[in-house]
């Protein structure tokens, strides 16, 4: 009787079009894509020419037992996939290996740097989402107005002027001029480190907002011309209502494109990273591939990957909640 | 107290010009106006400018009177933003579009209502009752239901705050004939039941000759004649109200030839001097084509200098006994058990289709939407693939020259990029008959011969509708398909390329499959016809006798919902 009722249960759970079912399912998707995506990752270190056991020495001296002891050390005898499912496991337990660079682990080499390009990444999407979204529906209202063509002009240039140009014109007038802004690296944690983030963080938000703005903007207006809101006005719903049905209805657009931005923040900090001497994971890939340090970069990788995957995952699922129309292709 | 609704004076201004000329209109409570028009007449703008929602750049001066209110329409639309709703409402033609699609039914059709009435439930099940809709709809979102229930779910909204005037922009036009009947029935219950006046913008002159009480025909931004009910169109006094009547296509008997207006409607603002209708009107004269005549008269009313009167002749229309397809034995190409199906839960797009077509034949699919008759058309045209049965040709040339197809909307089936000489040649190249070709096809379809260094964009519904049948028989198939080819075109276009199709089929002897929901229409030009429904063909045989003795239910249904006919 119990086990039937709790049987009927989870049918209920994973009935076609619940949300729990969706989410095993995009789940199960994100899994396998990472896995396949942890596969090409690992490759690399076999794609980069030459013997990858010389490629892990780095810059030290080569001898014929240091050899031995890394090829015993990543199996690099082992056949291929038997490599890779040691590998892998190695990384489901948070193990990268070691850094060819700095003698320590990559996990360790990572932990404070994935910290502080999450930090940036977030007050950059916070700065973009907080200014942007309002303004561009405040524009998109009152299309034609002087906020409207000022505003579409500033994201212009927000668009075209380049990061790092962006970077050292803050620093200079922030930072130098005024003096309010520290100019130099990441500050010793707490309110000292989101305080050494603000210019990167607005250098970041500068070109994304002004994408942003447009995208908002661009949604909000193709919805005033839905016939929906002539309708809404004729029937003289108040001006409150009309804006309440318009942004349900842009929100799904821009909320799917604020997904893919923050997608874009966590994997383009490396220029903000280096105009600011912030030790993020940005600063780390540049320097890692330029000394080729393969364990850095696949974690890297991987991780920024991840990220992304779980970011798009994160959208599917607003989506899900904000679109009845999703909600009921799922069902069918 | 004066009751009901007056429009004064009315002059729309666009950007180009006048849109709308001088309008007078009066709507008494529990009264039905139609307003009727072609496209470009002005019937829409004059809704939009009653109800303050003319669009950017467009202003309007008049001033509208209801009850022991007058407002001055030149303030602008926040002039009458305290009318709308509760005293005037508007009904639109999309019920696909005028539903937010992410907001409940119920929410939104209870959104003009006060807070503590929008949250009764009573409320809500009382407002669904009124236009026949079960309690379940108030927590479905629109696309759950099918057009004619959403259309319903707008009623209900526009009626929340209980109009004294509703105000209809084709409202049933987006709709299928049986629910468009549906529709009007229920209008016209509720405007009954609520005392309430009607405007009914159409362009179905059946839909106004069947439920107005008062007419009103605009041509080119001008009110050009009015009257009371169907004596409008009966006794028309104006050659283009005449004319109109004469291009709309009978249901009873097949005419040689249908009266069509020659032109096409003018944008109101290109009209500088003299009559607006005097371009394409036979009777004018030097005095029409200088002044401009004013509407005249008490009960009826006519703006025209030569009015029709009763002792006028009316043009005798020509009755045609119903062609026999020649060679009658020659199957040009015969499909058998067709089905087919878009995906594992949806039901059967086609069911077991049978259909043959003779050489020279005109043969015609009638079925309202979701009937599978383009779905078919796709088959046979290769456009579409098909889960079972066969298509067999007695003809074993390339498709090109097989079967070729007209579709409902020439502005998105010409590409806008090419010349249509450039769209020819192609056309004709795939036929292997050469460029020289293309003035004779200009010709064929009567069009100018400088048309074909023309762009698209330039053209008229009509004339874009003859470069896409130029474009089709270009190849010379022997199979011409031809889905909803008037369906967007203005009546007295229609009944143009109705005569054009017709002429077409006699030189070229070409075999047509005429693909339609409007029966009047699909009666002037095939011999022989099949109904559609679900997916099946539910009756078949030849027009006359189909139309004479419908034995399927469902056909006896489409036939009764036609109005006006």
């Amino acid at each position: 009787m119990d086990s039937a009722h709790s049987h009927r249960r989870l049918t209920q759970l994973l009935s076609r079009g619940s949300l729990t079912r969706f989410i095993i399912v995009r789940l199960a998707a994100t899994g396998l894509l990472l896995l396949v995506l942890s596969f090409v990752v690992f490759a690399l270190l076999h794609l980069t020419p030459g013997d990858p056991a010389r490629n892990l020495v780095g810059v030290r001296n080569v001898t014929p037992e240091l050899l031995q002891s890394i090829r015993d050390k990543y199996h690099l005898n082992d056949p291929f996939m038997s490599q890779y499912l040691h590998w892998l496991g190695n990384v489901l337990h948070g193990d990268f290996g070691e850094s060819i660079r700095n003698n320590t682990t990559v996990t360790t080499l990572l932990s404070d740097r994935v910290m502080l390009t999450l930090q940036l990444s977030s007050l950059s999407f916070a700065l973009t989402v907080i200014v942007a979204v309002p303004l561009g529906i405040a524009a998109a209202w009152r299309t034609g107005s002087a906020l409207d063509r000022s505003m579409s002009a500033a994201s212009i240039v927000g668009i075209g002027a380049p990061t790092y140009a962006v970077g050292l014109l803050l620093l200079y007038v922030f930072g130098l001029w005024f003096n309010i802004f520290p100019v130099y690296g990441s500050g010793d944690g707490g309110f000292d480190r989101w305080w050494h983030l603000v210019l990167p963080a607005i250098t970041l938000a500068s070109g994304l907002a002004a994408m942003v703005f447009k995208l908002t903007r661009t949604a909000v207006v193709a919805e005033l011309n839905q016939d929906y809101v002539a309708f809404a006005q004729s029937r003289g719903l108040t001006h409150r209502q009309i804006r309440s049905l318009v942004l349900r209805n842009a929100m799904i657009p821009v909320a799917t494109s604020l997904g893919l931005v923050f997608a874009f923040l966590f994997g383009g900090t490396i220029l903000v990273e280096v105009t600011f001497a912030l030790q993020g994971i940005g600063s780390l890939l540049a320097g890692s591939v330029t000394f080729k340090d393969l364990p850095v970069v696949q974690a890297i990788t991987l991780l920024t990957a991840t990220v992304i995957a779980l970011t798009a995952l994160a959208v599917d699922i607003l989506y899900y909640a904000v679109d009845p129309r999703v909600r009921k292709r799922g069902a069918q | 107290m004066n009751r009901g609704l007056s429009l004064n004076n009315l002059v729309v201004t666009g950007p180009a010009g006048l849109i709308v000329t001088r309008m007078d209109l009066h709507v008494e409570p529990g009264q039905t106006v139609a307003l009727v028009g072609e496209s470009g007449s002005g019937k829409s703008m004059t809704a939009k400018a009653m109800t303050g929602l003319l669009p950017r750049g467009v202003t309007a001066t008049g001033s509208l009177q209801l009850d022991d209110i007058t407002i001055d329409l030149a303030l602008g639309p926040q002039a009458l933003s305290g009318l709308r709703g509760q005293h005037i409402s508007l009904l639109l033609q999309n019920p696909f579009t005028s539903l937010s699609p992410v907001h409940r039914c119920g929410e939104q059709i209870t959104a003009a209502l006060s807070q503590d009435l929008r949250r009764s439930r009573d409320e809500i099940r009382r407002r669904l009752d009124e236009v026949d809709l079960p309690e379940r709809v108030a927590r479905q979102y629109p696309f759950e239901l099918s057009g004619g229930m959403r259309q319903r779910v707008a009623l209900a909204a526009s009626l929340a705050s209980n109009p004294q005037i509703l105000i209809g922009d084709e409202p049933t036009t987006a709709l299928d004939v049986t629910t468009q009947r549906e529709m009007l029935d229920l209008l016209e219950r509720i405007q009954r039941e609520r005392d309430m006046a009607l405007l009914l913008i159409t362009h179905d002159l059946g839909v106004a000759r069947e439920r107005a009480d008062k007419i009103l025909v605009m041509y080119a931004g001008r009110l050009v004649e009015s009257g009371d009910g169907s004596d409008v169109f009966t006794h028309a006094q104006h050659p283009y109200t005449a004319g109109l009547r004469d291009s709309d296509p009978p249901l009873e008997h097949r005419l040689v030839e249908l009266p069509a207006i020659s032109g096409s409607v003018p944008r109101p603002w290109e009209v500088a001097v003299g009559c607006v209708f005097a371009p394409r009107c036979d009777r004018a004269d030097d005095r029409c084509r200088s002044d401009a005549p004013n509407l005249v008269g008490t009960t009826s009313q006519v703006a025209c200098w030569k009015p029709i009167t009763v002792t006028d002749a009316r043009h005798p229309m020509q009755i045609a006994t119903d062609v026999q397809a020649q060679n009658t034995d020659n199957d040009l190409v015969v499909i058998r058990g067709l089905s087919k199906r878009f995906s594992s839960s949806a039901p059967l797009a086609l069911d077991n289709v049978d259909i043959s077509i003779r050489s020279g034949e005109a043969v015609g699919i009638v079925g309202e939407s979701g009937s599978g008759k383009t779905t078919l058309a796709r088959c046979l045209i290769g456009l579409e693939s098909f889960d079972s049965g066969n298509i067999e040709w007695s003809i074993n040339t390339p498709m090109a020259q097989r079967a070729q197809i007209v579709f409902q909307d020439p502005t998105s089936a010409l590409n806008p990029a090419m010349t249509i000489g450039a769209t020819l040649t192609e056309a004709l190249r795939a036929g292997q008959r050469t460029k020289a070709e293309v003035v004779s096809l200009l010709q064929l379809v009567g069009l100018p011969t400088e048309y074909a260094n023309r762009r698209p964009n330039g053209l008229s519904g009509g004339e874009q509708q003859r470069v896409a049948i130029a474009r089709a028989i270009a190849p010379r198939p022997k199979l011409l398909i031809c889905d909803e080819p008037v369906s967007s075109l203005d009546v007295s276009v229609q009944a143009q390329i109705l005569n054009l199709m017709n002429s077409l089929l006699k030189e070229l002897g070409i075999a047509v499959l005429f693909i339609t929901h409007d029966l009047a229409v699909v009666r002037q030009v095939v011999s022989r016809v099949y109904v559609m429904s679900n997916g099946r063909v539910v009756e078949s045989g030849n027009m006359e006798n189909v139309l004479q003795n419908p034995q399927h239910e469902y056909t006896q249904q489409l036939f009764s919902s036609v109005a006006g006919k």
